[in-house]
């Protein structure tokens, strides 16, 4: 199939955090917005348009696009859990390599506060859930194979968010902005065995959008970043075959994401990674081939996935540091990595980029090993 | 908590002919849960099973009391399991052994007393 170049041509987001006065549609509106102001195209230019979302109901894109003049156009609604956004962007993609659409919008968005007591549970009826198996609990028992496994200190998982809250600290647009210790980190309120809180990342509100179009649409006043590849999988059921501690639907996605890109894990520049428990960066390093089985977390511990390393993975602090609007998290990923690739991330930018990946992957129905993973891989 | 004096009888186990998985109802009546298959033979699951990984879940959603203990384990021939435990946390490796109990459970872990 031939198959045309993509480019990120506008991004725009609204900080993860608390926004209790604002609704979703208030805050993809303005990611929305944002990311066509800085591409300097119209509403009208826009020929499509891809929105991930989770918690908001039914036709929340269309909604959320009525607020950024965005009408008639054909608006996909995807939902694949964490994995949300870079479903979003993954078709937003296609569409446009296609020769479908010259120009699109991507936006993802999530409200979250004051929707939960504790963490999310996507499906309330399946026998798992019922019986209490939440989401740390689901990482929890990967963490615990994993250092079964490979004779790893589950202590060393702290390193994952000592490493993210101190990125986080040079991200202003984090949502927590304290770095943590070791100490502070294994101290906190236990969660699920292993883990405990500052091993979690936290509920969050948000959006990102990205303007994404055709090279023939692209001009040199836009800085372009281009969308070199990208790859979606799904989880299977829990079953005698499941490897716990590892992440197989990653590993599907980012065969299919590298194989899009003609690239290898080794010329992978920086990476901004789903770590929504310190375990789950662990296993997507792995799954993404960033690090060998069994080896992200001696990587992490010895400073080769922090800023200035071998390859730094979540510069921009991660889930852990941004906070998690299921929604838009795989968006704001897209427009961090575009930051990095054109050398404006500030304190936290990693010298020489030009070839980054954001990876998500989502749970949620603990009857599967996942329900959605996807890797975008972008390139300067 | 269930025990085991108010509990049903264990579910009846299926092996699928497809993918030799082996899983007791209700988790798949008419069709096995991973591949989909419906050539479903009857099979009886060991009484003791393995532990697979562990975890003591010490914040849970509201109504819940903590902690509690939940794991899956191996029973053979084929079938990986998930239950609550009783008898404590249970770590890699435990042997298990499986005991009805009623609605959702269905079937718990109880950690055998004199394991190695």
């Amino acid at each position: 199939m031939t198959s045309r170049r993509v480019a990120v041509i506008g991004t725009g987001s609204v900080p993860f955090g608390k926004h209790e006065d604002a609704s979703l549609e208030d805050l993809g509106g303005s990611a929305a917005r944002a990311a066509l102001a800085e591409a300097g195209f119209e509403p009208g230019r826009i020929e499509a348009a891809f929105s991930s979302n989770v918690l908001g109901g039914g036709g929340a894109g269309q909604r959320i696009l009525a607020r950024a003049g965005v009408h008639g156009v054909p608006v996909v609604n995807a939902e694949n859990a964490c994995a949300s956004g870079t479903t979003a962007v993954h078709l937003a993609r296609l569409a446009v390599a296609a020769g479908v659409h010259d120009v699109v919008l991507v936006v993802g968005a999530e409200k979250m506060t004051g929707r939960f007591q504790g963490g999310i549970t996507l499906d309330r009826t399946d026998r798992p859930t019922l019986l209490g198996l939440t989401m740390p609990a689901i990482y929890a028992l990967n963490a615990q194979r994993y250092a079964y496994d490979h004779g790893a200190d589950l202590d060393d998982l702290a390193e994952v968010s000592v490493k993210n809250r101190a990125a986080g600290a040079a991200n202003p647009q984090a949502m927590f902005r304290k770095p943590v210790t070791r100490a502070e980190v294994l101290g906190s309120r236990p969660v699920a065995d292993p883990l405990t809180l500052l091993q979690c990342c936290a509920n969050a509100d948000g959006a990102a959008a990205l303007v994404l179009a055709a090279e023939n649409a692209v001009s040199s006043r836009h800085d372009p970043v281009w969308l070199l590849g990208s790859g979606l999988a799904s989880g299977s059921p829990i079953g005698p075959a499941t490897e716990f501690g590892t992440s197989r639907p990653s590993r599907l996605a980012a065969r299919r994401a590298y194989a899009a890109a003609g690239v290898t894990p080794d010329a992978i520049d920086l990476a901004e990674v789903h770590d929504a428990f310190t375990i789950g960066e662990i296993m997507s390093v792995e799954a993404l081939g960033l690090a060998g089985p069994g080896k992200a977390l001696h990587a992490v511990a010895g400073g080769e996935l922090s800023l200035g390393g071998r390859v730094p993975v979540n510069a921009g602090g991660g889930l852990l540091s941004k906070g998690h609007p299921v929604g838009a998290t795989g968006v704001g990923q897209v427009v961090e990595l575009v930051a990095q690739l054109r050398g404006r991330a500030g304190e936290r930018q990693v010298g020489g980029a030009s070839l980054a990946l954001a990876h998500t992957v989502g749970g949620g129905v603990a009857t599967l090993d996942a329900i959605a993973s996807g890797v975008v891989i972008a390139g300067v | 908590m269930s025990t085991p004096e108010t509990a049903s009888a264990l579910p009846a186990a299926r092996r699928c002919a497809c993918c030799d998985a082996a899983f007791p109802l209700p988790e798949g009546p008419d069709r096995c849960p991973y591949c989909g298959d419906d050539r479903l033979g009857e099979v009886t699951l060991a009484e003791t099973g393995e532990v697979v990984s562990s975890t003591v879940v010490r914040v849970a959603p509201p109504g819940a009391d903590v902690p509690y203990t939940l794991a899956y384990a191996d029973f053979a021939p084929g079938a990986r399991l998930f239950a609550r435990v009783r008898g404590g946390a249970a770590p890699i490796g435990t042997p298990v052994r499986l005991v009805a109990a009623p609605e959702p459970d269905h079937y718990i872990f109880e950690v055998e007393e004199h394991h190695p």
